[in-house]
């Protein structure tokens, strides 16, 4: 087992460094001039040129990734262009927003996703099951900033409940803030959960196993969570793991709806000021915290199906 | 020898979106103490609809119960609420399924299924549970040390023995076997069978046993109730069934067995199928099949007729033999 979770933690290195290469080398084909972003139109040929060479902008591309590299290692992305900050402190400023933001989404997806979906299965094609399929299907059709604007709309404008944007400095303000962003990137997430959870309930209702365990005369709640659910876990988690994975990167437009000081806002911020390496800076953050999501979610199997870790120890 | 279990008149009816299939049309059988009752038919013949319906397991929707009683130690399962039926779920009856391979639970260890079973029915400990599921494990053959294993580790007869373990932890008075050594080779089903009567005969439990095999029956039971396009055509004591069958579908079953004395090139089998569960033949449902059918077979059901010693036939043909002529 853990000469298992060695190889999956190694096995990151290669798959981060190609996704920065790859990141690297789109990049470099924009038609962005770093020199000519920083000194903006003061810049004479020579003083641009002699900025390049500052940068390391005139070396090929694969020293500049080498070297990029190198300095990703101290911790050291760089400075931004625009406003001449440390890139690393930047992100790491914005980072635990986005986290409080993915983190409540994803729990208020939990909470509501898993027992709707473990009600629906249980109640297939009642009128409770047919009113959770129809809903689901339209939280994961709906897209996140027209729910986050209908939101807006209804709580902040019209009722005046709740902040329309920006996050609050205490926690009960925070709190407050967060109601509206959080449950519209939860939107989504949570139409998943259900419907995943609703079908692989489904699977395992039929299981012969549900029927030895009933003719046990366990109770009914037993059933269900003992040995169904925990049966139909795996691609729940799954499920769970990906949207944690995709929503750690930062809910882009919701955060931009909400003007949430996250690192999805902070993405766009630096692509409209062509700000070359702070958006790779974030690129690498995001598939870091992807991938790590992924090795979590992969090392959770194991403990969730016995099956699975067998086959690890080998 | 007390009667345990009393089935009268049972329907069980299945409503599909094409049709209603007629699984059970009025069953009546009966179970006594201690006694193995062997219940034969072919496959759709409604065996396994039975034993979950005794189980109060007929999926609902679509299954319905549309008549009958189910009468267990003069309790009538078929109105008992949730929590009733459950204390009889376990405790008085359990049930091995058809299938070891899918009849456990694959992310629970074996030993904690079985000392479920006896958490549930009995206010012991976790402990104590534990030790009297380590020794169901040791009676059933298999070393306590696998206690902490899972499903996956144990070989198809291994796991029949822990489906029997469970089944046989809380000492109940009836055991509903369906099927139980179809999934399984030929000499682990000698195992688990020789297993299976000598622990029913230590602990005197009544047993069910649900098979297709002839072989099993005359091996294992003392009465046998044939079953056909649900309703139970012939019963009887294995003998009676076996040396004195009177109704054409079982002559036609038991001459469908392959001799080992005659050099034969063909065997032999019953014209014809299974009539179809959502249109049943009016009258006599192997009427279609029957060599011996007579005009009243087709539009007439015949009922049950009682013969000597308690063996009972559902043919006009023992109209006139039957006591009650």
């Amino acid at each position: 087992m853990y000469r298992y979770i060695l190889k999956r933690v190694l096995l990151l290195i290669p798959v981060l460094l190609s996704v920065i290469f790859v990141v690297f080398f789109i990049m470099s084909l924009t038609p962005t001039d770093a020199a000519e972003v920083i000194l903006g139109n003061d810049g004479t040929p020579e003083s641009l040129a002699r900025l390049r060479q500052e940068l390391g902008l005139d070396k090929p591309l694969l020293v500049q990734y080498v070297n990029y590299v190198r300095n990703l290692l101290k911790g050291d992305m760089g400075t931004s262009y625009r406003s001449g900050l440390s890139i690393s402190e930047q992100i790491f400023d914005k980072l635990p927003n986005t986290m409080i933001l993915a983190c409540s989404a994803v729990l208020i997806a939990v909470l509501i996703g898993i027992p709707a979906g473990i009600i629906s299965a249980k109640k297939q094609y009642t009128a409770f099951d047919n009113t959770v399929t129809f809903v689901a299907l339209i939280g994961a059709a709906v897209p996140g900033f027209w729910m986050g604007l209908m939101g807006v709309l209804l709580f902040s404008v019209k009722l005046g409940w709740l902040p329309a944007a920006r996050m609050g400095k205490t926690l009960p303000l925070l709190l407050k803030s967060l109601i509206l962003p959080a449950f519209t990137v939860s939107t989504n997430t949570c139409a998943m959960i259900t419907r995943q959870t609703r079908s692989s309930m489904l699977e395992v209702i039929k299981q012969d196993y549900i029927d030895t365990a009933r003719s046990k005369g366990v109770k009914e709640s037993v059933v269900t969570f003992r040995h169904m659910l925990s049966n139909a876990l795996i691609p729940i988690i799954t499920v769970i793991g990906l949207q944690i994975g995709v929503l750690l990167g930062g809910s882009v437009i919701t955060e931009n709806v909400f003007a949430w000081p996250g690192i999805g806002k902070y993405v766009v911020d630096s692509i409209t000021n062509r700000d070359t390496p702070a958006v790779l800076g974030c690129v690498v953050v995001i598939s870091v915290l992807f991938s790590l999501a992924n090795l979590c979610v992969d090392l959770l199997y194991a403990f969730v199906d016995p099956r699975i870790k067998s086959q690890y120890s080998k | 020898m007390g009667t345990l279990l009393e089935i009268k008149d049972l329907v069980i009816h299945f409503e599909m979106d094409d049709g209603v299939v007629h699984a059970l049309n009025g069953v009546d059988l009966t179970i006594h103490e201690g006694e193995t009752l062997g219940l034969v038919g072919e496959t759709g013949a409604g065996k396994t609809t039975l034993a979950k319906g005794i189980m109060g397991l007929t999926p609902r929707p679509p299954g319905k119960i549309k008549s009958g009683e189910i009468l267990y130690e003069d309790r009538n399962l078929l109105t008992l609420n949730d929590q009733e039926i459950r204390e009889i779920r376990g405790r008085h009856i359990s049930m091995i399924f058809q299938d070891p391979m899918t009849s456990l639970n694959p992310v629970m260890t074996v030993g904690d299924q079985i000392a479920e079973v006896i958490e549930t029915h009995d206010r012991i400990s976790k402990q104590d549970a534990r030790r009297k599921a380590e020794e169901m494990m040791e009676m059933v053959g298999i070393s306590c040390e696998r206690y902490p294993e899972y499903a996956h580790q144990f070989s198809g007869g291994m796991k029949q023995r822990i489906v029997i373990a469970i089944a046989l932890a809380c000492n109940p008075k009836l055991l509903i076997a369906d099927e139980p050594t179809t999934a399984l080779d030929v000499t682990i089903q000698a195992q688990v069978l020789e297993m299976m009567s000598r622990l029913k005969s230590t602990r005197n439990t009544a047993m069910l046993l649900i098979t297709h095999d002839l072989g099993i029956v005359a091996q294992n039971c003392d009465h046998v109730a044939i079953l056909y396009a649900g309703k139970v055509i012939e019963y009887g004591t294995v003998r009676q069934v076996f040396k004195q069958h009177l109704h054409p579908y079982t002559k036609g079953l038991l001459g469908s067995i392959p001799s080992l004395i005659e050099d034969v090139e063909r065997l032999t089998s019953i014209e014809g199928l299974m009539p179809d569960p959502v249109n049943l033949p009016q009258g006599c449902a192997f009427s279609p099949r029957c060599a011996h059918a007579m005009e009243r077979c087709f539009c007439e059901a015949p009922p049950l007729y009682l013969m000597e010693d308690g063996h009972s036939v559902r043919c006009f043909l023992c109209e006139h033999s039957s006591k009650e002529a």
